[in-house]
Order: structure tokens, then sequence, then C-alpha cells
């Protein structure tokens, strides 16, 4: 800008600024009569004033003195720290640094926790820090900060502790606010926690959200006794009280995060007891369930005056169906005076508890007793283009932190077992998949039982080769038993040994091993399924005797083949290379066994996902054959739960018939009573049906019987995603990578919600890293996405050419869509008869597959993109409107959208302006997955980003729905 | 814990220098005060913890008491102290912040943490650098305004003080400072906001 016209720009705003409010506009128009643009930038300046009161207010340091007072280089990685080996550092805070470090002794992981060097000679900083550690180990609690040891290696001063894998409390509110079942799930954990340190005679005193962990496995831990002490006067005096150690005389440079849960006496410098905790649990309470902290200002001295006169707004005005009973706990928590509020935690911990009940039994939740596990449960599920193929294995160590909050149960139901992926000690190692099954058909046969809790597969199978404890599994799966086994198989002898755990002891209830010829291998299955059933003493019917003492086949070679193919759909990746391998064996099982229903059931059922998932070419021939199996299989075995599963899935999937589906699955809920399965197919169809809410419900059913099941929880995300609650989806997709780190995949999703989001730093940021094989498109394609978005598509150009110089076969109708992209990404670098020739060549790949695959919309709607690309207006809009038509939006809510932003794309292209404008309004007026890579749904920052609707930019229908307030502030 | 008399004096004399228009002499500041400021940082930030102030303008008083040499009271010394630490500090937090943001990328999220700092900073190091940025263009378009944001939000001055060393009125540094707040947040806020 011209200096000239900034001092207009800077004059006209000042004299605006000492006007009122109301009277700015007209003074603007008036003195900038004719000069549009000087409105404009004076205008937008003054709404930015408007909003920015408190931006910048408080000096830099004030608000993160953590980049000032850490250590610039972090030189102490891989060092030994006493018997700990530094790993990495993971937080810097008042005192000191924290850091991962392994227990070269214990073989564990622990945090460790170090006084810097500067500091040590400091005698207040060492006493606090000391302090700190006697406090907390002094307290022994599930639900505090176990620590392991306080020591010092030359004048380095440390505290070990129990490395927590989670996230803060705040940052989970930072994400939205907190459902009230898992609100009330935190509290009544920070509660108890409480409740152990009053009894010791500890008052926390620093309660807030920042303190608070929440650990993947649903434990919450309360952090940070360090400016608790043990109340030495109480025990002297009687009287109940400790002092404040620093009466909070200098509140200006208090930091506000701290002052918000503040309870009144503390904030006046009063005396403090026990609850004060009370309060401050109140508070935070308050903000998880409303989003917002109940006592505000913008400085800490306005948050203190408001603590201590104002009463917080009711939650009932910021959420519908708020329990009173929530309501009357919080004012009683949150009282003034402190002699009217509960006077022990423990009373506030039993209302707490009482309303959870409460809560629970009001649920329309189906309570499903265990979880566990049908045969078809344990296929991935991914939505093509999202997760093409779930690269890498499952075997992470990290578990899920389930935002739904499967609470442990404190004492593990005795009945409750979970069976560890068998080892394999055949000579052959090609014999895995023997192991595998055998372990799976234990497990499948205890699952049917419903006195038992059985936990998932898809949740235990990343304990193979784990060296972890039995009572460290077992606390994590929330189980008091564990089966493990291992599986020997030579020729035609199989041996296998079994040994059942009671975890609280590490005992072994019961141990055995059996060496039988391989077609007596049922025998074995059904032996050790009912001797397990015996031993935890669980009841059982008839028909479920009848059930785990099945004998699937009389054909052993069949057994083997549906082995061969049920250990492909225990693969993590719904990969098309693992679909089409559990294809071929499962044919092969039904072909020397035709009477195998439990084969034909399979079978239809990987048929069904692979039809729906595209992950098998979608054929006519195709559907029919899942249809077909799932009937021969129910015509074999009326009452066999994964036939009739099936039958439900070749309903959802290939025959879009949700009624029907819904049916099926109710139906197979007899007789798979704890399958994690059955709820989750619901909460499938309920969400392409459009009912949010219940296939929200049955997600959460499904995760809490199976909360480590990645598919499911990606599956969950996308649900968010397509209703546009990114945040939530972001978290979603956090907990995939937990179980799974680095997961390509669920990281380049990641990244599609940041474009959508319009954040293309944070996007470039997380594709950076990522490599994805030429087979994975959808990762490749939100990459040369991000290239577009960014228009600077060089480098992916020359990335997708090598790519497309070999392609795959397997990959059928993709690489045409791949040159597809090619050519845009050509298009954006302005080399247009490359373009060209890209997208005839794609046509010509794309084309050939439309005969077999005449309801494929994805692939019709890439060759509207094509014919567009190749400035053939008619056929593009042609194939649009056909794509509409093979997925009319009434059909599939989840889907059906995209070929109304395919539609949306062409006309914006072909000078369809009005066609693509109502089109568009109609699009971002519902939940939708989006048509393209990351299948996000379009956002307004994605219409101002994407070049395709470059042609719409002028019109001012389009600028109001591109337009998106951002707010931002330090 | 004293400074040496050297140091001392080695920090007076740049500061003269760079008051007397040297800007080579701030670059050869930056090693002598950096860490003093991290260290006094460190005791104020645990203090903190236990409920006292944390004070950006606390921290630069002592730490001219400390580094600089006042038996040879400089005129206006501890003024163009105060200005030059605000600029010191800005950039270490900036580098800190970019070291942060680097570590972020390369080595993954900062997931895991045992205290909320790791996991605050990550936004906080996002927005610092994005200020930074915003700054750095509102100085080529209005260097003032530029200063005054500097002195006040790295510098912790309060408007008073701000006026003082700019020899400016109290009320022309309160008028740049408003303008100053509103075209930074716009400029944060990553696009110009219509009116209303």
């Amino acid at each position: 800008m011209k200096a000239e016209r900034w001092k207009q720009v800077n004059d006209l705003f000042q004299s605006a600024v000492e006007r009122a409010p109301a009277e700015r506009a007209a003074f603007l128009d008036e003195a900038c009569r004719g000069d549009e643009s000087l409105r404009r930038e004076v205008g937008s300046l003054l709404t930015s004033h408007e909003r920015s009161e408190n931006f910048i207010e408080l000096p830099a340091f004030e608000v993160a003195p953590e980049l000032v007072t850490s250590e610039r280089t972090n030189t102490l990685v891989g060092k030994l720290i006493g018997h700990y080996r530094i790993e990495s550092l993971v937080g810097v805070g008042g005192m000191g640094e924290v850091y991962l470090a392994r227990d070269e002794r214990l073989g564990r992981k622990a945090a460790l926790k170090l006084l810097p060097d500067s500091l040590t000679t400091d005698e207040t900083q060492l006493s606090r820090f000391k302090n700190e550690a006697r406090t907390a180990s002094s307290l022994n609690h599930p639900n505090i900060l176990t620590v392991y040891e306080i020591g010092a290696e030359g004048n380095r001063q440390f505290i070990a502790t129990e490395f927590i894998e989670g996230i803060t409390l705040r940052v989970s509110i930072g994400r939205g606010r907190i459902n009230p079942h898992t609100a009330l799930e935190i509290a009544v954990q920070v509660a108890s926690a409480l409740a152990a340190a009053h009894e010791a005679g500890v008052v926390h005193r620093d309660i807030k959200p920042e303190n608070i962990m929440l650990r993947p496995d649903g434990y919450v831990k309360v952090l940070d006794f360090g400016i608790a002490k043990l109340s030495e006067q109480r025990l002297a005096s009687h009287d109940h009280t400790v002092e404040t150690t620093a009466p909070l005389q200098t509140r200006p440079g208090l930091v506000l995060g701290t002052a918000r849960y503040m309870s009144p006496e503390q904030a006046r410098g009063q005396k403090v007891d026990v609850r004060t905790d009370i309060w401050s649990l109140g508070v935070v309470f308050y903000e998880m369930v409303g989003g917002i902290p109940p006592f505000r200002g913008d400085t800490p001295s306005d948050c203190i005056a408001s603590i201590l006169t104002a009463e917080p707004p009711p939650l009932s005005g910021i959420l519908t169906d708020v329990p009173l009973k929530l309501e009357s706990i919080l004012q009683k928590a949150l009282r003034k005076n402190s002699d009217e509020r509960y006077h022990t935690i423990k009373e506030m911990l039993a209302d707490l508890r009482l309303l959870k009940e409460e809560l629970e039994a009001d649920s329309s939740l189906p309570q499903t007793k265990a979880p566990a596990e049908s045969i078809v449960s344990k296929i991935k599920h991914h939505k093509r283009g999202m997760l093409f193929t779930l690269a890498g294995a499952l075997l992470a160590a990290a578990v899920v932190y389930s935002f739904y909050f499967v609470a442990p149960a404190p004492l593990p139901n005795e009945k409750s077992i979970a069976v560890l992926p068998f080892e394999n000690l055949s000579e052959e190692k090609s014999n895995a998949y023997f192991a595998d099954g055998i372990q799976d058909e234990i497990l499948t046969r205890l699952s049917k039982i419903a006195d038992l809790k059985v936990i998932s597969r898809t949740s235990t199978q990343r304990y193979k080769n784990t060296s972890q404890k039995v009572s460290e599994i077992a606390n994590q799966l929330g189980v008091a038993n564990l089966l493990e086994g291992s599986v020997q198989k030579t020729n035609d002898q199989v041996r296998v040994n079994v040994q059942l755990i009671r975890a609280a002891s590490d005992s072994h209830l019961w141990a055995e091993t059996f060496d039988r010829r391989v077609t007596d291998i049922f025998s074995v299955e059904s032996e050790v399924a009912k001797t397990i059933a015996d031993r935890l003493r669980a009841k059982l019917t008839g028909q479920e005797e009848q059930v785990i003492a099945a004998r699937p086949t009389d054909n052993p070679e069949a057994y083997d083949a549906y082995l061969r193919g049920l250990a492909y759909t225990l693969k993590t990746g719904n990969s098309p290379a693992n679909t089409l391998a559990a294809q071929k064996y499962l044919k092969e099982a039904v072909r020397l066994d035709s009477k195998f229903a439990l084969a034909w059931a399979l079978l239809s059922y990987v048929d069904a996902l692979g039809y729906l998932t595209l992950t098998l070419q979608p054929t006519v021939a195709l559907r029919e054959e899942t249809g077909q199996a799932a009937e021969t299989a129910l015509t074999l075995q009326p009452n066999l739960g994964e036939a009739i599963m099936a039958r439900g899935y070749y309903y959802y999937a290939c025959l879009k018939d949700y009624d029907a589906a819904v049916r099926s699955f109710e139906q197979a809920r007899q007789f798979l009573p704890n399958s994690s399965q059955i709820p989750e197919s619901l909460a499938y169809v309920a969400r392409r049906q459009g009912q949010w809410d219940r296939s929200e419900s049955y997600f959460n059913e499904a995760e809490r019987l199976d909360p480590r099941n990645v598919s499911l929880l990606t599956q969950h995300a996308q649900s968010y995603m397509i209703v546009r609650r990114f945040s939530e989806a972001l978290r979603k997709f956090d907990q995939v990578l937990d179980v799974i780190p680095g997961d390509l995949d669920t990281l380049a999703q990641q990244a599609g919600i940041a474009q959508a989001q319009g954040d293309l730093q944070r996007a470039a940021a997380l594709l950076a890293p990522l490599h994805p094989p030429a087979d994975d498109t959808g990762a490749l394609e939100i990459q040369v996405y991000q290239a577009i978005l960014e228009r600077r598509p060089v480098q992916m150009i020359s990335q997708l050419k090598e790519i497309l110089s070999k392609p795959d076969p397997a990959l059928g109708y993709n690489n045409g869509e791949l040159r597809f992209w090619l050519g845009w990404a050509q298009e954006i670098a302005g080399d247009h008869s490359a373009a060209q020739e890209s997208f005839r060549q794609a046509r010509g790949e794309l084309e050939p597959f439309l005969k077999e695959q005449p309801d494929n919309y994805v692939l019709i709607g890439d060759l509207a993109l094509v014919n567009m690309g190749l400035g053939d207006k008619a056929a593009a809009l042609d194939l649009s409107e056909q794509a509409m038509r093979v997925l009319p939006l009434e059909k599939d809510v989840v889907d059906g959208p995209a070929p109304i932003e395919i539609f949306a794309r062409v006309a914006a292209q072909v000078g369809e302006r009005d066609r693509a404008i109502a089109a568009l309004e109609k699009l971002l007026s519902i939940p939708s997955e989006g048509a393209l890579a990351s299948r996000v749904p379009l956002t307004p920052a994605l219409l101002r980003l994407d070049p395709m609707f470059d042609p719409l930019r002028n019109d001012p229908r389009f600028q109001k729905l591109a337009a998106e307030p951002i707010s931002r502030s330090l | 814990m004293t400074t040496p008399s050297s140091t001392r004096q080695e920090v007076t004399q740049l500061l003269g220098d760079w008051s007397g228009g040297d800007d080579r002499a701030l670059e050869k500041l930056f090693p002598l005060v950096q860490p003093e400021l991290h260290r006094l940082a460190h005791h104020y930030m645990s203090r903190e913890r236990a409920g006292h102030t944390l004070q950006t303008t606390a921290i630069l008083n002592e730490a001219y008491l400390r580094l600089v040499d006042n038996t040879k009271p400089v005129w206006q010394g501890r003024s163009h102290f105060i200005a030059a630490a605000a600029q010191l500090m800005r950039r270490i937090m900036v580098d800190h912040a970019r070291e942060r943001q680097s570590l972020k990328r390369g080595g993954g999220a900062l997931k895991v943490t045992l205290d909320e700092a790791a996991l605050v900073t990550e936004t906080r190091s996002e927005e610092l650098l994005a200020l930074d940025e915003a700054l750095e263009s509102l100085s080529a378009q209005d260097p003032r305004k530029s200063q005054i944001v500097e002195l006040r939000y790295f510098g912790g001055l309060t408007v008073e003080e701000t006026a003082e060393f700019l020899k400016l009125s109290h009320r022309t540094v309160e008028r740049e400072w408003t303008m100053a707040k509103a075209w930074l947040y716009r400029a944060l806020s990553g696009k110009k906001l219509d009116e209303g």
C-alpha cells in the first residue's frame, strides 16, 4: 500500500474508532463516498478491531513462557540417567523437562521429569521438586500417577513415573464439548483420586484440565500433586485446613488458565481445605459438559471477580437435555461459601456415581453384555478411496483412547477372557494361517456363549509376539483371564497347547496339550472352548453347547482351505490382494465340500464387502455370487448366525435394501449374542439412511465391545467427517493412530481434513513425510489434490507419470482415475497439450470397465471429469447426470452426494453456472462424502482453493458460499 | 550469582553502540543476554506455579540490573536495554517456536505428555510464528506500529513506558497500538473480514 493511502486508512480508522460503534458504518459510508476499496479496507479493520479486544494484550512471555525457558537443544536423547535411557523430549513445564525414557533394568517405559542443571542450585526449587515427588508417591491409587522413583544422577535430580499415553483433558475439551456420559465417567475417576488423596491428608489445590490425563484405555489419571502438600497443620491443629502457600495478591500476572479453577477462598488467599478441590472439580465438570468455563473473564482479575460474585450460566441454557441432577451436583459443588458445598469429596463422588447409573439405565442403547466376536467380524472394512490398503501391521503397542470412554471395570468380570494370538511352532512358517485359524475358531466358539465376556479378535490381535506382562494385557483389555496357546503342525499331525491364565495372580487355571490328527481338530477346538466355559463357571444353554461342539465340515482339505481364506480376512488391509486371496480359498473350500455352510457364509461376506468397498470389481456377476452364497449357507444351516449376518450384508451392500438388512442383523444377534459386528453393521446401515444419531449410538456400542478395532474407528471417524464434525473426526483418527502409529492412510486422511479446513500448511506438513506405494491410490490422490490446491503440481506430475508407466492391472479402473489426476495436474501446471493427452488416455482406460460395472458411480464420475477435461461438454454433463441416477441421494445419503459434487464440478467448468451453483448450494447444506481424493466433503475453504471452481469466482452467489468467518487469536 | 564485570562492561558498551545506531551491536548482545533471560524466565516461571506473578518487565528489569554496568550510568540506559531486550525476547521465542515446529514435523506429533506444556505449545508456536510474520509485514508498511507492538508484546512494556521510550504521547501510542492490533488480528484471521 502506498504511504499516502496507508495514512488515509490510518486516519479514517482512528476517526471511526472514536465514534460509537453504531455510528461507524454511516461515518465511513460518508467519508469514503466513491472509494469502495477504501471503504472495504477500513471496514474490515474496524470489524477486526471489534474482535481483537484481548488479542495480544498479555505479553508473549506470559502466555507462552516455555518458549523462553526450555532448553534450546535437546542433547539428552540417548543418554543414560540412572538406569533410564532417554528416548525423547515430550514436554516442558514449570518444573523442568519431561522425557520419555526406557527403564533399562525393568524394560518398561517411564516418564522422566528432570530439574534443569541451572536450577539444581536453587534450594526452593529443589525442595519443591522433591516435595512434588514425595507427595505423589505417598498416594497409591489407580487414578493417580504412579511414581517409580525419586533419584539423582550427578547434579541432576529426577522423578521417574509411569508413562501415560493419552491426552490431557484440556486437549480433549479443546476439541469440543464432552458428552455427559463421558464427562461423568471422567469426573467419577477424578473424584476417586481426590478421595484417596484427601484420605491421606493431601489436598491437590490445582485441579484443572491440564492436570487430568485421559488414557486410551479409559483410565483417568490426576497429575501434579506438586503444589499439594501434606497437611501437617491439619494433623497438628485438627482444623482441617492448610495454608495456601502463596496468597494470590499478585493477580495481574497470574496465568488465566490457573485462575479459572480457583475456589473463592483460594482467590482471596484464604485458608483452603478439601472443599477447594470439590469446587475445582465442579468447574472442570461444568466445562467438560458445557464446553465453556463457568467463570470467565478476559484477564485473571476479571475472572477472579466472576468467581467471587457471578453465578455460572445454567447448563440448560447451553445444552438441551441436561439432567436436572447434573445441574444440582454442579450447584452444590460451586457454592461460593465452602460450608454450603459438599463437605467431602466422597459425598460428591456418591452423587456422581448415582447419576451415572441413572443415565446408563435410561440410555436407549441396547445393553449388550459382553464384547465378543463372530466369524464375519474380522474383515476390515474400508471405504474405497479412504483406506484402500490399511498398510502396516496392527501390532502397535499403543492403546486406543475411546472418546466414549470404555470405563474399565474396577474389578474385571470373573467370566471375562481374551484369547491371545497363538504362536506358530511349526517348522513351516507358512503354517501360520493354521495357528491363526485355531485361535480364531476357539475365540468364536467362546464368543457364542452369552454368559462369557470375550474380547474381540480385532482388539486382541495386536498382542501377537508381545512381551508385555500378562497382568498389563489383561488390564488393558479389561479381562480377568487370558488364554495363550501354540500350534505345531506337521503333515496331518497337530499339537495344540493352551494355557488358561488368571491375570490377577498370574496363575494357571488350566493347561493342556492336545496331540491329534488334523482331521480331529474340531474336537480340540470344542474341548478347549468347553473346558474354558467350565473353568470360568459360565452357564451354557443347550443351544450353546451344540454350537461350541459344532463340526463345520467333515472334509479336512476343505477346512484347511477355509482356514487359509479366513487368515486373509484377518489381515489388516482390506486390499484388493487380500480380498482376492480370501475369495480364492473360500471358493476352494466350498468346492471341496459343498455343504460347508460356514465357508459359504464367509465367502458371501467377503464378496459383499468387496462389492461395497470396491476392493473387488463390482460386477453384476459378483453381486449374484454374493446372494447365492448367502442363500446356500442359510439353506444348509438356517440357524447359523454367520449365515444370517451374511444375508444382511448382501441386502445392505449389494441391494441397498436397508430395512431387510436391519432385520437380518437383528435376527443374527440372537445367535451371535456378543458380536461387535452387529452394532457395527447397524451403524453403517443407519448412516446410509441418514439416521446419524442412531448410527452414532451403534458406533458407540460397537466400540465398547471392540475398542481397538481400527476399521470400526476409521469408519466412525469418517462418519464425523461426512457431517463435517472435523475436530471429532480428527480425534477418532488420532485413536486409529494410537493403535497403528504412523499409519499412512490415516495421516493422509487427516491431511484431507486439513485441506477441507483450508489449512494447506498443516495438510502439507502431514503429507510431506508420506510415501504411499503405487497401489495406494487413495493417499496418492490426496497428495495430488494438495499439489493442485497449492497450484504447484510439477513434482507430483513426474511422480504420477512414473507410477502410470507401469500400471498395475489389479487396480482396474483406478489406473484410469489416476491418469485423470495426472491430466488435471498438467492442466494446472499450464501444460494443456499434455493434459489433453492424459485425459484421452484416461478415457481409453476407463470406458472398457463401464460395461461390466454399470452401477459404479465412481467410474462414471471419473469418465464425466475426463470428458470435461477434453472439452466434451455434452458427454460430461450426460455422464455426471447418469452418475446421479445410478446413485440417487434418497437411496444413499453417504455416497449419494458424491455424484452431485461431480456434477457441480463439471457444470462449473463447462459454463453451466446456475446449475453448478444450485448443486453446490445443495451440497453445502447436507452431510456428504466428497467425490475426490480424501472424500472429505466440500467446504467453503475448498471452494476458495479448488481451481476447478475458478470459473465461478466472480459470481456473488459463489462468493457467498465460499465465505467463511475465521477467527483466531493468540 | 553475579555477572562478571567484563560481561557487564561489554553489554553496556554494546548497548551504547546500539542506541548510537549500530545495528550489529544487537547481534553481539544476543549471546550475552540470552542465557540470562533464559535463566531468569525459568526462575520466575517456577515461582509462578506457586501462585506468583509472571511479569515480563520484572524479568527484563532484573536482567538489566545484572547485565548492565550501572556504576557508570548511561543516559536512558534502562529503557534502551529494555528495547533491545524486547527484540531479543522476540528472537528467542520465535527461534524456539520454529524449532518446535520442525520438531513436530520431523519427529511426529508430541502427543504424549505429562504436562500440558508440550501440547499447548504446539499451537502457541504456530501462532507465534504467524504473528511474527505478520509483524514483519506491518513493519514494512508502518515501522512505528510494529515497534510499539514489539515493545509491548515482547518487552512487556505498558503504554506509558512505551510512550516514554519512544518519546511519543501516551495517546499516540494508544492509537497506534489499537490499529496495529486490528491490523494484525486481521492478518492472522487469514483473510480480510467483511464488515459487520
